[in-house]
């Protein structure tokens, strides 16, 4: 009984371990799909990008 | 003699989007980014939202250059890349300092993907965000670590924000 009662908070303290580096790990994947970086693969964006800037189809924002 | 400030003056010769790699140093007022706004209109609410502060955006970064694509041109842009079709509204952020290199993984810029938002609220939270974090990091050299580290909440500190964020309604579920 009295070993019971020694594992019972190492336990839960053990659960919320467990569950806290879950939520973070939950969290930060959701940040990063919501910011994420690019490199070169995107290049083919880039260039139908430069090429609507280019042709004049694409312009700058401007105030008005 | 007229007190206005002197204009913002933008470099004509404008580094590619593709490859980055302004020579001088990024510690200057001059233009370091493009900005693009792609949306199809998908997310509607999210997406007439974010609209309605692409001028307030553009108050906040008078040097950087926004373009804000048509619906159809959205839609051409995202044939490309098919596993970004749901993302938008999407802002995509080419950094014309980005250091020069080849490869995967070389960084070119970054992109914030608010049609993953379902409330407007949770998208305008993030703009803001996006916002501040272009206003205060467009010095850093290594933008892609600060991505990480500010955005991404990586490090320490980062896991000391996240725990404080009271932010579950700021996270889509």
């Amino acid at each position: 009984m009295n070993e019971e009662v020694q594992i019972l908070p190492l336990a839960m303290l053990a659960c919320t371990g467990l569950y806290l580096g879950y939520e973070i790990n939950r969290r930060r994947n959701k940040l990063r799909k919501v910011f994420n970086t690019f490199d070169k693969d995107e290049s083919k964006i880039a260039d139908a990008l430069e090429a609507l800037i280019h042709s004049g189809q694409l312009r700058p924002y401007v105030l008005e | 003699m007229s007190d206005d400030p002197p204009p913002i003056e933008h470099p004509t010769d404008r580094p590619s989007l593709r490859s980055g790699g302004a020579t001088d140093s990024p510690q200057t007022e001059g233009k370091r980014f493009d900005i693009f706004l792609i949306d199809t209109g998908w997310n509607r609410a999210v997406s007439q939202a974010v609209r309605e502060q692409v001028a307030h955006i553009a108050r906040l970064h008078p040097s950087e250059s926004i373009y804000v694509l048509s619906y159809e041109q959205s839609a051409d842009l995202l044939k490309l890349d098919p596993a970004a079709i749901g993302y938008d509204p999407t802002i995509l952020v080419y950094d014309l300092y980005a250091r020069p290199g080849a490869g995967p993984g070389a960084y070119r810029g970054f992109r914030l993907n608010l049609g993953l938002m379902r409330q407007p609220e949770q998208a305008l939270a993030r703009l803001q965000e996006f916002a501040r974090f272009v206003a205060t990091k467009r010095d850093s050299e290594q933008l892609d670590r600060e991505v990480r580290r500010e955005l991404h909440r990586e490090g320490f500190d980062g896991l000391v924000r996240l725990l404080r964020e009271s932010s579950s309604e700021l996270l889509m579920e």
